[in-house]
């Protein structure tokens, strides 16, 4: 029987894999990396005393379910050199540690290559220097993770600053379009803050604010004394503290503060080969550089899932690949 | 197979549609106040409405919500337009052409929901198109959708102007029929005489929502919305199992979201079909029910029924509405549910890591959704903790009992009740049950003179195993 490939073991691959090999398709996942999980495995929990709702529950033990399910076979350290053939009968050409592979007998793909973190690539509008003391939002993220029971930082911070729209909506960067979670991860994790550190002075650099959760979650924040502060820094300085350099929204004065963390909320970028990515799979690029369908994937069997497509929150990933992985199982469901 | 579609939306004739085409019969109910009874469960659902009982296998609930239509006060001579009510008409001539902008405002006096934002640029853009001069009043502008930054930017091309005013700002009066806005940005007071004052509204369930919800013992949020403040019945399900919502949230769905969920929600339904029987299932010893409706209240999922057709009313269990959490199990007063294949069971099954014949130190009880999954993320680096202790699964915390509690303190010096966060508990509230049940435990344990610290509670997610591992450092 033939089976579906699967480009990428992230989130949106793993999920639609499980959905898939739970409906008795046989699955081979191609990951690029030593491991499946992507971005999300390396996430952290954001309770405080209460869930947050950060969508990583819906995917507790996924990455076990999946490397242990019989139905899907994992390719690590492999990428796709190409894609042949048609609906039903695709083979695909694959690079692995030097060798070329070739697997045949494929009547679906799912593309689930994820996104690229925009931190590392360089950024122009804001000048800064690299510090252990100013994180990006992944880095946030591990420690998160890595959170005990009483602390989350060896030496925790007094202040922390988060720069919000950090390489998004920001058209010279070439990112136009919001990134759609970084006001939901940034949030919640500095009410994680506050829970293990009550008196932490916790200042958001924004220009707009995402609903977060429900219609007055900005007017709560305010009330719970988080600062939000309406302007993009013009500068920082590394350091320890981190020097900020802002103009005042209030008084239009200039102002120098320092924070001990500052956090740069970045947003969903498009992978680096976003180009190539396209052409291999025979889909098109919209105008930010993700992929999109130009052909009805029912008609050429090749399917999008995940952040590869545009900025998503987990449990819209989630839901998306459950129902690519359903749609691909067709009559049955 | 009968698919009900429950309430008055416009995207019922897009939903019977694909539910055609997907082979389902669509029954359509589009005026709740008609239902008069509802009874059942997934796969056989009845409803009842003053002419009928119809049966439905699955349930769709699509009733929009209600829109509050904003209000200034005192009551203005020209008082503002609902932007929700205005959406739905022609651009035309409501506004009536006396050269005056016209104003859009959103977040005022509270935060608008999200959705407003894309409703009121198109509505801007409608309205730039007929030559209008439009002022757009915001405190965000919310575009974290797709395609929405390509909006504000065409919005803000046709030559809209966007002001995002400071909260406490906003202020208005009325003068011969003209009124006034004012607000304050960053730079200054800026004061706009219109004809045509345009806000946002505000989002609340409204009384059909309530209503079906209280029929159905659907679970609703704090906001009072059906479904939505547990990620695990994201994006389209309920607290019970075959009763779907769409679109809920707002009266004017988002049409990509519409869609999307619809799509979901019919191969949502396609699978539970397909699901297996159960080989556990909930029993009730007529003998012991005291048919006191313990169960019946508490269970999270509506899936227990009294059954009137025994010789004495005994409460029965709907077995395909149940999700096995033990809930009932462990809270009923007299002791009448059982699961085949129960707690005492599992129980039995120590985790192969401890060896079984010495006697242990502590004995973790823990949610297999969450506490089990840190647990066995970090087994291999505290392994010599795992030595002195055994670990079984649960599937909620909320079927842990104080008795039984107190029956492993019997073999174990201490126990650990491990559970989800607040929220987080797929059955809703199985974590605080499990607390009760632990704060019962400590004050018999208090009572009895005995130390209360033998038994402990925690709740973690499958994402905290450092958490787990202080908690178990501090233990043993």
């Amino acid at each position: 029987m033939a089976s579906v490939l699967v480009i990428g073991g992230g989130l949106a691959g793993c999920t639609a894999a499980l959905e898939l090999a739970q409906n008795d398709r046989n699955v081979i996942i191609v990951e690029k990396s030593v491991t499946i999980g992507g971005k999300v495995r390396s996430y952290g929990c954001k309770a405080t005393d209460r869930c947050n709702r950060c969508g990583l529950c819906l995917v507790g033990d996924l990455w076990d379910q999946v490397e242990r399910h019989e139905n899907i076979e994992i390719l690590t350290g492999a990428q796709v050199v190409d894609i042949m053939g048609t609906k039903g009968r695709f083979t695909v050409i694959v690079k692995t540690h030097g060798y070329v592979d070739t697997i045949s007998n494929l009547d679906h793909i799912v593309v689930s290559t994820g996104f690229d973190e925009f931190a590392t690539l360089s950024s122009g509008s804001l000048e800064f220097e690299e510090s252990k003391y100013i994180i990006t939002g992944s880095e946030l993220e591990r420690l998160l993770s890595n959170r005990g029971k009483y602390h989350l930082f060896p030496n925790p911070p007094a202040s922390v600053g988060f720069i919000q729209c950090f390489g998004s909506r920001d058209i010279q960067e070439k990112a136009a379009y919001c990134s759609r979670i970084c006001c939901g991860y940034s949030i919640r994790a500095a009410k994680v803050f506050r829970e293990y550190y009550p008196d932490i002075k916790i200042t958001f650099f924004y220009m707009d604010f995402q609903e977060v959760e429900g219609q007055d979650c900005f007017d709560d924040l305010i009330r719970d004394n988080f600062e939000f502060i309406r302007c993009r820094p013009v500068s920082i300085k590394a350091g320890r503290p981190n020097l900020i350099l802002y103009e005042d929204p209030e008084d239009h004065s200039l102002v120098e503060e320092s924070m001990d963390l500052l956090v740069l909320s970045e947003g969903i970028y498009p992978s680096r080969d976003f180009e190539n990515l396209a052409e291999v799979c025979r889909l098109g690029l919209n105008e930010n550089g993700f992929l999109k369908y130009i052909e009805n994937p029912r008609q050429s069997g090749i399917y999008l899932a995940g952040c590869v497509a545009g900025p998503r929150r987990i449990e819209e990933v989630y839901a998306q690949s459950l129902q690519v992985a359903r749609e691909i199982c067709g009559g049955i469901l | 197979m009968n698919v009900a579609v429950i309430g008055k939306s416009r995207i019922n004739p897009f939903l019977t549609d694909q539910l055609k085409a997907k082979g389902f019969e669509a029954v359509l109910f589009e005026d709740i106040d008609s239902i008069k009874g509802f009874e059942g469960q997934k796969g056989k659902f009845l409803i009842k409405t003053n002419e009928e009982k119809i049966e439905a296998g699955y349930i769709i609930l699509t009733q929009q919500a209600e829109w509050v239509s904003p209000k200034l006060s005192p009551k203005l001579a020209c008082s503002p337009y609902s932007l929700l009510d205005i959406s739905q008409k022609e651009t035309g001539d409501f506004i009536k052409d006396h050269g005056r902008p016209v104003v859009i405002v959103l977040d005022y006096p509270a935060e608008s929901a999200a959705v407003m934002t894309s409703i009121a640029l198109e509505k801007g853009l409608a309205l730039a198109a007929k030559k209008k001069r439009v002022f757009f009043l915001a405190r965000f502008l919310r575009t974290a959708g797709e395609k929405l930054e390509k909006l504000y930017r065409e919005a803000r091309n046709s030559g809209i102007t966007f002001i995002k005013y400071k909260k406490l700002s906003f202020d208005y009066n009325d003068h011969n029929g003209i009124c006034t806005v004012k607000v304050w940005d960053d730079y200054g007071m800026i004061s706009i005489d219109t004809g045509a004052l345009i806000m946002g509204d505000s989002i609340v369930p409204g009384s059909k929502i309530d209503k079906i919800a209280e029929l159905m013992r659907l679970r609703r949020d704090d906001t009072g919305f059906i479904g939505g403040d547990n990620t695990w019945i994201y994006p389209t399900s309920t607290n019970i199992k075959g009763i779907y919502v769409i679109n809920n949230i707002c009266g004017i769905p988002l049409r990509d979201d519409a869609l999307s969920q619809i799509a979901y929600t019919i191969s949502a339904i396609k699978k539970e079909m397909k699901e297996p029987a159960s080989h556990r299932y909930v029993e009730v010893d007529a003998s012991k029910c005291a048919f006191c409706y313990t169960c019946w209240r508490i269970c999270p999922h509506a899936a227990m029924t009294p059954d009137f057709d025994k010789e004495e009313p005994v409460m029965k269990n709907l077995n395909k509405a149940c999700n096995l959490c033990g809930i009932c199990v462990s809270l009923c007063p007299a002791g009448a549910i059982t699961i085949t294949g129960n707690l005492d069971e599992k129980l039995e099954q120590v985790d192969s890591l401890s060896k079984t014949s010495d006697s242990k130190t502590l004995k973790i009880l823990c949610c297999e959704k969450s506490a089990k999954i840190a647990l066995d993320k970090i087994k291999d680096i505290y392994s010599r903790s795992f030595e002195q202790m055994d670990v079984s699964a649960v599937s909620c915390g909320g079927e842990v009992k104080a008795a039984k509690i107190i029956s492993l303190l019997k073999q174990y010096e201490k126990v650990l009740v491990a559970v989800c966060v607040d929220d987080a508990c797929k059955h809703f509230d199985g974590n605080k049950r499990a607390y009760k049940q632990v704060v019962r435990v400590c004050e018999l344990l208090k009572a009895a003179g005995l130390d209360e610290n033998r038994v402990q509670y925690i709740k973690v997610s499958h994402a905290m195993p450092r958490v787990m591992a202080d908690t178990i450092s501090e233990i043993l």
